[in-house]
C-alpha cells in the first residue's frame, strides 16, 4: 500500500511539476521565490546538515557572470533527508569545487538565497525538492 | 488535482500572505499553542476514558474539551493559512497526508464515542473502571493526536517520502 | 567552548546524519515533550482558574507526573539540539530568553504543586494568589513556545 501511495504522489508531482513552482522551505517568506538567479562560482563550504543544508559560494567577476551575483553567498537548501531523495549526498560537492546554482535571492538584498537546483557538469539538474520550473510558454 | 494547486498558489491571496514576512512564524507559534490546548484538553478526556485518574468524576472528563476544541480551531485556521501560502509543499507530501488521515481518524473516533457511548458515561458509577470500548476510544484518540504531531513535525524531513 | 561542543562527534551526528532518527526525531521528541508539559499545565492551570470545578483538586496530582516526564524529554532533547548548534544558538539572546521563561514557568508550576495541589483538604479551593500563578503559568509557557520558535528565525 505504501509504495503504491508513494508512486501515486510521485506521478501527481510530476504531472503538476510542469505548472507548479513549489515552495519546499519553511522560511521562504524572506526569499523572492518568483525570482531565479544563477550563481556560478566556487564552493567555499558545503554544509550537509540539518535542519538546513548550506552551500557557501564565492562568485568572482568575469565574462558571462551576472554582476549582481559577485560576492560570497549563503545558498540555503532543505533538510538532508529531503535533498538526499533528490540525489544529493554529503559528498556531492566539496570546498574548491566549481558550482552553478539556481536560487531565489533574499528580498532584502542580503547575500543569501534559497536553493532551487544545481546544474551539474554534464548539464543535468539536482533539485532541492520536488519543485520543478514552470514550463516555458 | 495539479491544476487547482497551481491556481491557488498564483492567487493574490496566497502571494499577498507570503509577502507578510512575519505571518508564517506567527502562525507557527499559534499552531504550537493550539496543539497544547488540544492535547491537554483531549488528552485529559482520553486518559480518563482509559481508566486513569479514577477520582475524576466521569461526567467531568470533558471539562476541558471546549479549550481542546479552541486549540483545534486555532490549528485548523493556521493550518489552512499554511496550505494557502504553500499548497504544493503540502499537497505532494506523504507526511502531510498521513497527518490528515490521523486527524480524520481522531474525528471519526470522537463521533463514534459521542453517538454510541453517551449513555454509558452516565451509568458509570464512582470508582468503577471504564468499559473496554471507552479504553479503546481513548487510546485511539491519544495515539492519533500524537501521530498528527509526529507527522506535522516531520514534514520538512519526510516530505514526499519518496 | 561552545564551538568545541558544536564540533564534537555527537553534535556532528545530530546535524549531519542522514538518518531520520537523528535531528528529525530529536526535534519531534522536543515537540512531543512540549505537548506533554504545556498540555498538562493547561489542565492544571484551568482547573485552578475554576474550569471543571467538580473535579477534586487532588485528583489532578497525576498531571504533574506527566509534566515532569515531558520536561525530562525536553531537557534531554534540548541538550542534544543545543549541543549540535551550541556556538550558533549560544550567541543568540532569544535562546536565553526561552531558558528564562522555562525556568520561570517551572518555578510557578512548583509553587502551584506544593500549595494548591498539595493541600490535604480538597474543600479549600485555589486562592486568589494561586489563580494569578495559573495565569502566569499559561503566559510563561506561551512565551517559551514563541521564543523557541523564533530561534529558527532571529
Amino acid at each position: 500500500m505504501k509504495p503504491m501511495l508513494s508512486r501515486m504522489i510521485l506521478v501527481a508531482a510530476m504531472a503538476a511539476a510542469a505548472v507548479v513552482p513549489a515552495r519546499a522551505h519553511h522560511s521562504f517568506a524572506i526569499f523572492a521565490m518568483d525570482t531565479e538567479v544563477t550563481y556560478k562560482g566556487t564552493v567555499l563550504e558545503y554544509r550537509w546538515i540539518n535542519p538546513h543544508t548550506h552551500i557557501i559560494v564565492k562568485v568572482d567577476p568575469g565574462p558571462g557572470v551576472d554582476a549582481r551575483t559577485v560576492g560570497t553567498w549563503d545558498i540555503e537548501g532543505g533538510s538532508t533527508n529531503i535533498m538526499g531523495r533528490q540525489g544529493w549526498n554529503r559528498a556531492t560537492y566539496k570546498a574548491g569545487d566549481p558550482i552553478t546554482l539556481v536560487a531565489h535571492p533574499l528580498k532584502d538584498g542580503g547575500k543569501g538565497a534559497s536553493l532551487f537546483y544545481a546544474i551539474r557538469a554534464d548539464g543535468s539538474r539536482l533539485y532541492h525538492d520536488i519543485a520543478r520550473p514552470k514550463q516555458a510558454d | 488535482m495539479p491544476g487547482w494547486i497551481g491556481w491557488l498558489e498564483s492567487t493574490r491571496l496566497s502571494a499577498g500572505m507570503r509577502d507578510i514576512t512575519w505571518l508564517w512564524p506567527a502562525c507557527e507559534s499559534l499552531h504550537f499553542m493550539g496543539l497544547c490546548l488540544l492535547i491537554g484538553g483531549a488528552g485529559f478526556l482520553d486518559l480518563r476514558l482509559m481508566g486513569f485518574m479514577p477520582k475524576v468524576p466521569i461526567t467531568s472528563a470533558k471539562a476541558f474539551m471546549p479549550w481542546a476544541i479552541a486549540g483545534f480551531a486555532i490549528n485548523l485556521t493556521t493550518g489552512s493559512l499554511f496550505f494557502i501560502m504553500a499548497p504544493a509543499m503540502y499537497a505532494f507530501s506523504a507526511a502531510w497526508w498521513a497527518k490528515v488521515f490521523f486527524i480524520v481518524l481522531a474525528g471519526l473516533n470522537a463521533m463514534f464515542f459521542e453517538t454510541t457511548q453517551g449513555a454509558r458515561v452516565l451509568s458509570l458509577g464512582p470508582g468503577e473502571d471504564t468499559p473496554v470500548a471507552f479504553k479503546i476510544v481513548g487510546a485511539v484518540s491519544l495515539t492519533s493526536w500524537f501521530a498528527v504531531l509526529y507527522f506535522g513535525r516531520m514534514l520538512p524531513y519526510i516530505g514526499t517520502g519518496n | 567552548m561552545l564551538q568545541r561542543l558544536q564540533d564534537s562527534a555527537f553534535s556532528q551526528w545530530v546535524v549531519g546524519s542522514d538518518s531520520l532518527l537523528a535531528y528529525p526525531t530529536i526535534l519531534t521528541l522536543h515537540t512531543a515533550g512540549l505537548a506533554l508539559v504545556v498540555g498538562a499545565s493547561v489542565v492544571v492551570d484551568l482547573r485552578t482558574l475554576g474550569v471543571g470545578g467538580a473535579i477534586p483538586i487532588s485528583a489532578l496530582r497525576r498531571a504533574f507526573t506527566i509534566l515532569w516526564i515531558g520536561f525530562v524529554i525536553n531537557l534531554l532533547s534540548g541538550l542534544a539540539l543545543f549541543a549540535s548548534e551550541a556556538a550558533d544558538k549560544g550567541a543568540k539572546p532569544v535562546f536565553y530568553v526561552k531558558l528564562a521563561l522555562v525556568i520561570a514557568a517551572l518555578a510557578v508550576t512548583s509553587v502551584l504543586r506544593r500549595t494548591t495541589f498539595g493541600a490535604a483538604d480538597d474543600s479549600v479551593g485555589p486562592t486568589g494568589a494561586a489563580r494569578v500563578l495559573a495565569v502566569a503559568s499559561l503566559v510563561l509557557w506561551g512565551g517559551a513556545i514563541v521564543a523557541g520558535r523564533l530561534m529558527a528565525y532571529i
